[in-house]
């Protein structure tokens, strides 16, 4: 056992880990962050800036290492360039009771360094429609408790984005949007004349499109729309634990990272009824150690966050800690999807571009806003865009000599592409648990998987594909072609759920202050907190909870009651 | 004449003793399919074509022909330069093409499949035959062969070899550079007109 003393530890080091680490450690905490993955700092990213001809196999992975990744090969990100910051499924493996896609990160930084990088605020109704419809468990907090925090973490990560004014989608704190191409801008005229409650937006995303001091003072800088971002990005364009995050904790000095730690338990002390640290593998060595600290903050990424506190067991807590009434593994939810549509849009043939745009087009909810939908409660949005086909149509396309040189090397028709990411319900019998046996090779009891999305998801995946078509005929666009089938959950990789936030120790596992009921200085602040999943991407609201959870703990030390 | 021309190939293919059980189904299929076409295209019925050799030539293993080794660097230039060839901007050979299929073939492949490979794409082009026909009967057949992409009747063989060839071609050096135009950092985005860079981006 170790003495290391520790005011806080951070377990992961993600969008909400990273995030916790530099709010803790500027305000003074001598703070402990421990991540299972493999050390990877800013600016040395192995693939980052390598041409395809740099690459073995320009870019494709060779089948001996896709059946070490049997999952995560299949994560759309996934390649030559990117796949060393995935995670080995033969080492970390999982049981799925039903279809479950669990994509997860390899690194310090965790997905932060790989994510999508679309970035929207949850709005009022997100946080109210477990009570409005009853599915799931009433939030503790509604939209105005988050908007500060929301307002406090988004110029640090550095959003583009433009104001729009929409109830459904609030705007924040905006660096310039990106632009709307001229395919997109006409289409947006359309679509907006033919469906009044349709909003075509630029997406937001966490791309510096003009850098401020504090991101400038972290040697972040203007985005090159490279769009090689899941390699690492040393300009630090984009946001990532590793660019940002990190950075700004490490300077502080108050920072240990410890990275091939892989957290199993949070120790429990029945004295004082408090979290005591936690017990970690290192994952290189097999050695194990135990670290104490004041506070815990979970950040280990929905599921991961989950399974350890399951295998936190005591005495007091023999089914996991802080879990006296059944809830933690509850409630896993993803956003559904898998519909969608694309088709070519004629015309704008001398139109192109320079540069790979980070982003392109949103389209918020406009389902069961003011109007009831038949089918299926709450909403989806697409994220969209219009740009040429390349060269890739050559692979299997027809053609030799001369002419299909020539063809190859002119841009092709422009293409637009909208994919539908859906709000699903929140269900108890959703869950996860722990493998009564089967343990991985550090001895951590693996997960099963016991998820599935019912008639509500598929009716609005089924939707998604009709308003998909519907709006891009009425755009012009020819060869639409609807998408088909629907993602299993985790697809979306926007799982959440688990160790939901409510009002009551008997209905929830967390208070509204992402804290433990039973065990006060135990926080989880990632996306196992919560208790629906809106229809918009998370990151950043998962760093507003951190963040505002933070200052909690932080008032609390400060009053002794931590 | 163009009897003439696919006669020398036929005539060799007799050679080759017969292991019927190494070559699958498809493969047989889609190969008796081309003996058919090109015995079409070239103005003659299958009748006309001895039809001991066409059927000798269906049970031909290229094992036989090739021992299983590769693909020579000679037939591999000459297929990949058909389909891309020199113009204002290099050939598909003069951008290392072909070793990167060598490349790819030994090493990317497992044993096993990179065999299957090589099997199949010697079988439909009896590759040392090939060679010896004349470039405008070499540019015909891939034509042939090319033309049935995405049909029904389509040639994996041909779509396998030919998508390594393309692939090999525009994420080369020279094809992503000059072929195509490629920026590593064109940041910040913004829109243009075609004209302004003249080409597709990698």
């Amino acid at each position: 056992m170790s003495n290391t003393e520790y005011d806080v530890i951070v377990v992961g080091s993600g969008m909400s880990g990273g995030y916790a680490a530099k709010e803790f450690c500027e305000k003074g905490y001598k703070t402990l962050v421990l991540d299972r993955g493999e050390m990877v700092k800013h600016r040395q990213y192995k693939t980052e800036g390598k041409a395809p001809w740099e690459m073995p196999f320009r870019g494709d992975v060779p089948e001996e290492f896709k059946a070490e990744q049997h999952i995560q090969k299949d994560v759309y990100i996934y390649n030559d360039y990117t796949r060393h910051h995935l995670i080995n499924d033969r080492d970390h493996p999982y049981e799925q009771k039903k279809p479950f896609i669990w994509y997860r990160s390899a690194t310090v930084g965790g997905k932060s360094l790989i994510w999508g990088r679309q970035s929207y605020r949850w709005s009022k109704l997100d946080f109210e429609s477990n009570k409005m419809d009853g599915n799931g468990i009433d939030w503790p907090v509604r939209y105005e408790d988050i908007e500060p925090w929301y307002d406090r973490v988004e110029p640090f990560v550095g959003i583009s984005g433009s104001y729009e004014g929409l109830d459904v989608l609030p705007d924040g704190k905006f660096l310039p949007a990106l632009p709307l191409n001229v395919v997109e801008r006409d289409m947006k005229k359309k679509i907006e004349e033919t469906f009044p409650d349709r909003h075509f937006i630029p997406a937001r995303v966490a791309h510096l499109t003009q850098p401020q001091k504090q991101h400038l003072e972290l040697g972040r800088v203007q985005c090159q729309a490279r769009s090689e971002c899941p390699r690492g990005c040393s300009f630090g364009a984009y946001y990532s634990s590793n660019s940002a995050a990190l950075p700004a904790a490490e300077r502080t000095g108050n920072m240990t990272l410890v990275a091939n730690a892989q957290v199993q338990e949070v120790l429990y002390d029945q004295g004082s009824g408090r979290a005591s640290g936690v017990a970690y593998v290192d994952t290189r060595t097999g050695g194990r150690k135990q670290v104490r600290a004041r506070v815990v903050f979970m950040c280990a990424s929905t599921l991961a966050s989950v399974q350890i506190l399951l295998n936190s067991k005591s005495e007091t807590f023999p089914e996991g800690i802080g879990n006296r009434f059944d809830l933690l593994g509850r409630y896993i939810m993803d956003h559904c999807g898998g519909g969608g549509a694309s088709g070519m849009v004629p015309g704008y043939l001398e139109d192109y571009y320079k540069g790979r745009r980070p982003g392109g087009v949103y389209i918020p909810r406009f389902r069961n806003i003011r109007e009831k939908h038949s089918a299926f409660e709450r909403g989806y949005g697409f994220q969209c865009g219009a740009s040429r086909a390349g060269w890739h149509w050559a692979k299997s396309g027809k053609g030799i000599g001369n002419a299909f040189k020539e063809k190859v090397s002119q841009p092709g028709n422009w293409y637009f592409t909208m994919w539908g990411f859906g709000e699903s319900l929140p269900k108890y019998e959703n869950r996860v648990t722990l493998h009564p046996s089967k343990k991985d090779r550090w001895g951590m009891p693996i997960l099963v998987t016991d998820v599935a999305y019912g008639e509500n998801e598929s009716a609005m995946v089924k939707d998604m594909s009709e308003t998909a078509v519907e709006m891009l005929k009425a755009a012009g666009l020819q060869n639409i072609r609807p998408f088909e089938g629907e993602a299993p959950p985790g697809g979306a990789i926007h799982e959440m759920g688990g160790a939901c936030m409510g009002r009551s120790v008997e209905t929830s596992y967390l208070n509204r202050w992402n804290q433990c009921h039973d065990v006060k200085n135990l926080f989880v602040t990632d996306g196992a907190a919560f208790s629906s999943v809106s229809c918009v991407n998370p990151s950043i609201t998962f760093m507003a909870f951190t963040a505002r959870a933070v200052d909690y703990a932080d008032q609390q030390m400060q009053q002794g009651l931590l | 004449m163009a009897f003439l021309t696919i006669k020398p190939d036929i005539l060799i293919l007799v050679k080759g003793s017969p292991h019927i059980l190494m070559v699958k189904e498809s493969i047989y299929m889609q190969r008796r399919k081309f003996l058919v076409d090109m015995a079409s295209a070239l103005g003659c019925s299958l009748a006309s074509l001895n039809v001991k050799a066409v059927n000798a030539a269906l049970l031909y293993s290229p094992r036989v022909a090739t021992s299983g080794e590769g693909l020579s660097g000679e037939f591999l230039s000459v297929i990949s330069d058909i389909i891309i060839p020199e113009t204002d901007t290099p050939s598909a050979s003069q951008a290392g093409v072909p070793g990167y299929i060598q490349y790819y073939l030994a090493e990317f492949l497992s044993p096993s499949a990179s065999k299957e490979f090589i099997r199949d794409v010697d079988y439909l082009f009896s590759s040392d035959v090939f060679l010896t026909l004349p470039s405008e009967v070499q540019v015909q057949r891939v034509q042939e062969f090319d033309d049935s992409l995405g049909t029904d009747s389509e040639f994996t063989a041909y779509r396998n070899l030919k998508e390594l060839i393309v692939i090999g071609y525009y994420t080369s050096q020279v094809g992503a550079t000059q072929a195509l135009r490629y920026d590593p950092v064109p940041g910040p985005y913004k829109e243009i007109k075609l004209a302004e860079v003249g080409r597709a981006w990698l």
